[in-house]
């Protein structure tokens, strides 16, 4: 048993929460701008935080980039699990080839082409269709809420090679950036993880050769669930970073403020507020190095991260809106740079499998699990 | 080493022992101890006679000397079964036998330790009917006379204390003294002047004795001092952050068993031709238990570990004892509702979970001081990291 981290893993957070450091003077501009610098990506992939080996390494650099700035953990994390994981696990000799060292150093981004406008939770039901024509498979139909939608080099697209069957039918394909048949459309207005460039992708007889196949046919959700089960992890992380960064904000308001004669941090309302923001952050933290360690070790993860997932982006929200309380009216002040981080958490409950379905998920390991 | 949150095999062990022990002896009698308010004196013998009453004190004196992780999982499979035993057994160790192992004299440990290891039950006392959570606001006095002090006071909430041979108990030696002004005293109750007070009508863990403890001109030994005059505040402090991770592992063990017995129920009981866990309300009851026992867990283990490996871990020891006591009466109130009008008669343990959970927000500090020790504590690391801050930009 061993409740700290390694020297090896502590270096890595160290060097993470530098870089983080160095966003905070601009991430107020970048959020207001909707706007991530491509070299900021490089710059992740030269120091080693773009593409950590094992999920412990991705989950403490992704909580000390979600400090400053949850949308560069977003991109950071979706290149590493969403994208790196299920090439790692299903990609092809000559697939890792072609695309690991470009994603790895950071030259190209990756996304993950998934949700549809009628499959979001329910993924089985997607629409978008492969057909086979000789040595070919052509692509038709739409995704929507895409992140790196506009600037990802490489996409992974998840279609049906056979509508009648249902999930068995779902196939997943790697679809360069150029390819003659994808159109990207307006970049989307979100509520919150503003410098991440989310948009819907179409897809108009887009001609892919059989090699650019990912894993089998009828294997797509397979691929999926693999990418997801792993990216629960990177989410529950990045989430732990904005609840830890909330916890941090907080205290120093209420050391720094005066209200009545006494530091608000005097207040046994407000102690309060900042004691059950440490302990949400503490156990988002445990449960997701619990998630990540045990998947390290290779043994059965899923229920783990979606628990994580589950509590930490629960307790990204909680933090951020009790963190917004402890400041008051000034937190409501957008200049105060508390708001942006309520706007950027909430997303956290929602993608990679929302609330609910992690839920789901943790009852029916419960349920299988008693004897 | 590379961070690992799961138990040694030993630990396993000491797990899988105690839970037989547990499921063999006691399970089968823990309602009717709860139902007909019965001190379970031969299982306190048979614990007594397996080690559990040194599992804190070092093997010279009798012990079994576990670490506090051991201990901990120890304190979580009694609670699952017996909150009562749970709590008996919590508090002869953690703050009845281990400040005297911590602040005892030899000639002390020696006088106590070996009798306690072997049977002698052990308590503490803190309380005062006007002294909770404000410890410091203690009346009962002390005055040194010779070689013996002379106590004079009313304690109350003193678990054990009727059936206890030593108690850990705390005086004024100075009226002015505010918390410098306390000292602590093992009194035992054969001295003159002691006596056992009315025994509480609990709502939970009945199977345990409250009492309060009546002290009138109580002659005690200065032998019996417990460290310095004016010491006895630090002392209860300490003590009682070992405690805080004993209460946590007695509420995880409720919570736990109100989880198993929900989730068990939920897949026997079928209703609207499905069964209940399959109805979406009460699958999302089933996943919250399930994770507040795995937080309340987590955080019970890292204190723990903090304690075995020396680091500080009092902020720790506090969000164990706080959240898992949340954690368990929410568990007991969540079994409670999947069982529906079965969860509210005792032919079910729910409601006896449900009881049982109550109190553990309550003793060893209640919900708001473990807040109020946290929140003090994040703004001292929050001083301390700005201290560090300010010394480096100097140099």
């Amino acid at each position: 048993m061993n409740f700290d981290l390694s020297p090896e893993h502590a270096a890595l957070a160290a060097r993470a929460r530098a870089f983080a450091d160095g966003l905070r003077g601009t991430i107020a501009q970048l959020d207001d701008e909707a706007r991530l610098p491509a070299e900021h990506v490089t710059q992740l992939a030269a120091q080693g935080l773009l593409m950590p080996e094992g999920s412990l390494a991705s989950a403490v650099v992704l909580e000390e980039l979600a400090r400053v700035s949850p949308a560069h953990a977003l991109v950071a994390s979706i290149q590493a699990s969403l994208v790196g994981v299920p090439l790692r696990a299903f990609g092809s000799a000559a697939q890792q080839a072609e695309w690991l060292p470009r994603l790895a150093s950071g030259e190209i981004l990756g996304a993950f082409a998934l949700t549809e406008k009628n499959a979001g939770s329910d993924a089985g039901a997607l629409e978008t269709q492969a057909k086979q024509d000789g040595d070919s498979y052509v692509l038709n139909g739409e995704k929507v809420m895409i992140t790196n939608g506009g600037t990802a080099g490489v996409f992974i697209v998840f279609a049906t090679v056979d509508p009648a069957a249902g999930s068995k039918g779902v196939t997943a394909f790697l679809v360069r950036g150029d390819a003659a048949g994808l159109t990207r459309g307006p970049r989307g207005r979100m509520m919150g993880m503003r410098p991440a460039d989310v948009r819907a992708l179409r897809f108009e007889n887009l001609r892919l050769p059989l090699s650019a196949r990912l894993g089998e046919e009828g294997q797509g959700l397979k691929v999926a669930l693999t990418a997801l089960n792993v990216s629960r992890i990177g989410v529950a992380a990045q989430s732990t970073g904005i609840a830890a960064e909330m916890v941090d904000r907080a205290v120093a308001w209420a050391r720094g403020r005066r209200q009545f004669g006494q530091e608000l941090s005097k207040f046994g309302g407000v102690g309060e507020l900042l004691s059950d923001m440490a302990v949400d952050r503490d156990i988002a933290r445990l449960m997701t190095h619990e998630a990540a360690t045990t998947r390290d070790r290779g043994e059965d993860f899923a229920h783990l991260a979606a628990r994580a997932k589950w509590t930490a982006s629960e307790a990204a929200c909680a933090n951020a809106d009790r963190c917004l309380q402890v400041h008051g009216g000034w937190g409501y002040d957008v200049a105060t740079g508390i708001e942006r981080y309520l706007r950027d958490a909430r997303v956290t409950r929602l993608y990679e499998g929302t609330s609910e379905m992690q839920k789901l998920l943790v009852a029916r390991h419960a349920v299988a699990s008693m004897s | 080493m590379s961070t690992d949150f799961r138990l040694s095999d030993d630990h396993a062990q000491v797990r899988d022992m105690v839970r037989e022990l547990c499921a063999g002896e006691f399970a089968p009698q823990a309602a009717r101890w709860d139902q007909e308010t019965i001190y379970p004196a031969d299982a306190m013998a048979q614990l007594a006679e397996l080690g559990f009453f040194g599992l804190l004190v070092p093997e010279e004196y009798g012990g079994v000397a576990y670490d506090p992780i051991a201990y901990a999982l120890a304190l979580e499979e009694l609670g699952r079964v017996s909150a009562g035993v749970s709590v008996m057994i919590s508090v002869h160790n953690s703050v009845g036998a281990w400040p005297i192992v911590k602040y005892g004299t030899e000639e002390q440990k020696q006088r106590f330790l070996p009798a306690i290891t072997s049977g002698m039950v052990a308590a503490f006392s803190l309380s005062e009917p006007g002294a909770g959570s404000d410890a410091g606001a203690l009346r009962c006095s002390a005055v040194r006379d010779g070689d013996h002090y002379v106590l004079n006071g009313t304690k109350n909430w003193v678990t054990n204390g009727a059936v206890a041979g030593a108690i850990v108990l705390f005086a004024r030696t100075d009226p002015a003294g505010g918390n410098k002004g306390i000292t602590a005293f093992i009194v035992t109750p054969d001295l003159p002047g002691f006596s056992v007070g009315k025994h509480e009508d609990k709502m939970g863990i009945r199977a345990s004795v409250t009492t309060e403890l009546a002290l009138q001109e109580c002659r005690v030994p200065a032998l019996n001092r417990l460290g310095d005059e004016g010491q006895g505040f630090k002392i209860a402090m300490s003590t009682l952050d070992g405690g805080r991770i004993g209460i946590a592992a007695q509420a995880l063990g409720i919570a736990a068993a109100a989880f198993d017995e929900g989730v068990r129920y939920a897949k026997t009981r079928e209703t609207f031709g499905k069964k209940l866990y399959e109805h979406q309300p009460v699958a999302f009851m089933i996943a919250e238990m399930d994770r507040r026992v795995a937080a309340a867990r987590l955080l019970m283990l890292r204190a723990a570990w903090k304690r075995a490996e020396g680091q500080p871990h009092q902020i720790d020891a506090s969000m164990a004892k706080l959240y898992a006591s949340e954690a368990a009466t929410y568990c007991a109130h969540r079994a409670i509702q999947i069982h529906g009008g079965y969860g509210y008669v005792k032919e079910y343990p729910v409601e006896r979970y449900y009881r049982d959970a109550r109190v553990t927000e309550i003793y060893e500090g209640a919900s708001e001081i473990q807040r109020l020790v946290i929140a003090r504590e994040l703004v001292r690391q929050a001083e301390a990291a700005d201290a560090a801050h300010t010394q480096e930009a100097v140099r």
